[in-house]
């Protein structure tokens, strides 16, 4: 039997020696303790504290008449059976119950009615007031949980927001590139292995470029493309990798390299996945750098 | 508050005649012995008529549960069996099936499952074990102490559970706390005041 079955069984237990589980689960039991002797005899403890449970609540004394009603039952006559009042038929039972009535206010002759109803309404109260604390406390719980579902979202709707605002700002300095006063356009031609791709460039040095290329071959799983900027008169400048979506379309955003002052040409390459330091594998696209005409 | 209790009312200090003294009484009155009776009466009413007026808060409805309980007593007492615990556990547990009966009836609540005659002991049936633990005065004080020291997330359910009649089901929203916390609390709590129960002269 495994742990987590034992517990429940063990829960169902308690439950049984209230007295509130359903037929189907009582029989759950029954079936279980045929087989666990150790559990069977926890639940007999359980069923003895519980059922003595019943016995610890303030005790009243009924009223008088009472028990001619219930000797009735047996067909023999009150008078005939109460001899004697009952509280003295239970000799020192009889006289805490008497003492117990008087210092709560009871007079002698009354203190039957009086003490009841004194002790009821004293239990109506603390059962009451106890209810009243738990659902204090367990309405406090379920606020908790609550401010920490709170709290749990803010930082998921923070995050959210500061991705969005992550793309916003890549939107919008895409965007400026297109209206900065040193935009160029660089067109890129297919060549090599893909002679039919083709690609545009705006770039700015202040801006930064954003490219985007179309019909690029799909490659195998180890190869990727590569950007680079050619400077004049130094050694290519790896632009970033591009990624093709399935209809051979990519684009890519960056910021113009600080050490790029005069940027010649623009040329994607196939490489090893993950790309490389500098271009290794067959060019795809080339475009040259218009030279800039003074605006 | 919790003083003014205990000056009202003090613990029962019942029971100490000792169940041996019951079960001769509940064998006298299975040979039709009405004087029986009438002793089991006075031995037992107090504890009885506390219990159902603990549950309904209403005496006069709290009277007839008793009634009907020495009724069934009276009825069904060479049927006792001694195995299935002490003559009061039984007299309890008869009182608050009728007494939980009456208060899910007035709540419009599904009665409880199960015939109060059977819900007593049933499952003890089920395995031979030692002698069921007596009920003695310094026992019912010890598991008093034991509820009145349970934390309130374990009590409450507990005595909505016995004294209310509600399900773990009902108690659980009712609290408006997970089923199998309150399963959990029920049993943590059960747990404690059976320690309490049993400790010392076990």
């Amino acid at each position: 039997m495994s742990d987590a079955n034992r517990e429940q069984l063990r829960e169902l237990a308690s439950l049984h020696a209230l007295g509130v589980l359903s037929d189907e689960e009582r029989a759950e039991l029954a079936k279980a303790m045929a087989a666990d002797a150790e559990l069977a005899a926890e639940v007999r403890q359980l069923e003895d504290t519980a059922g003595a449970l019943g016995g610890v609540v303030a005790q009243v004394d009924p009223p008088a008449r009472l028990r001619a009603r219930v000797l009735a039952v047996a067909g023999i006559e009150a008078e005939n059976a109460s001899t004697t009042p009952a509280p003295a038929a239970i000799g020192d039972r009889g006289a805490v119950v008497r003492g117990a009535d008087t210092s709560a206010g009871g007079r002698g002759g009354s203190r039957g009615v009086a003490g009841w109803l004194a002790a009821a309404a004293a239990l109506v109260l603390a059962s009451g007031l106890g209810l009243w604390a738990l659902q204090l406390r367990t309405s406090l719980e379920a606020m908790n949980a609550r401010v920490e579902r709170a709290e749990a979202d803010v930082v998921r709707i923070q995050r959210t927001l500061g991705e969005a605002q992550a793309q916003t700002r890549v939107l919008e300095a895409r965007n400026s590139v297109l209206f900065a006063p040193d935009l160029l356009r660089v067109d890129l031609a297919g060549e090599g292995p893909a002679p039919g791709s083709k690609a545009r460039a705006f770039m700015s040095r202040s801006s930064g470029v954003a490219f985007a290329a179309d019909q690029l071959p799909a490659l195998p799983a180890d190869k990727v493309y590569q950007l680079w900027i050619v400077p004049q008169g130094a050694a290519a400048v790896s632009a970033g990798l591009l990624t093709p979506d399935a209809n051979g379309h990519a684009s890519l955003f960056f910021p113009m390299p600080a050490d790029v002052t005069a940027p010649q040409a623009l040329a994607v390459t196939v490489e090893p996945a993950g790309g490389v330091p500098a271009p290794t594998g067959s060019r795809v696209l080339l475009g040259t750098v218009p030279v800039a005409t003074p605006s | 508050m919790m003083w003014l209790l205990w000056a009202v009312v003090r613990m029962a200090p019942q029971k100490d005649p000792g169940d041996g003294a019951d079960l001769e009484v509940v064998r006298r009155m299975a040979e039709g012995d009405g004087q029986a009776l009438a002793t089991l009466y006075d031995r037992h009413s107090r504890v009885t008529f506390s219990l159902a007026l603990r549950i309904l808060a209403e005496p006069l409805e709290a009277e007839e549960v008793v009634q009907d309980v020495f009724a069934q007593a009276w009825r069904q007492a060479s049927r006792f069996d001694r195995s299935r615990g002490a003559v009061v556990a039984w007299l309890l547990m008869m009182t608050r099936s009728r007494a939980i009966d009456r208060v899910r009836a007035r709540r419009a609540m599904p009665a409880s499952s199960g015939d109060p005659d059977q819900a007593f002991g049933l499952i003890a049936d089920a395995a031979d074990g030692p002698e069921r633990v007596a009920l003695t005065s310094e026992r019912a004080a010890r598991l008093k102490e034991a509820l009145d020291r349970l934390p309130l997330i374990q009590r409450v359910p507990i005595e909505l559970a016995f004294f209310e009649g509600m399900t773990h089901v009902e108690v659980s929203e009712r609290l408006d706390v997970p089923l199998g916390t309150i399963k959990t609390r029920i049993r943590l709590g059960l747990m404690k005041m059976k320690d309490a129960f049993l400790g010392g002269a076990s």
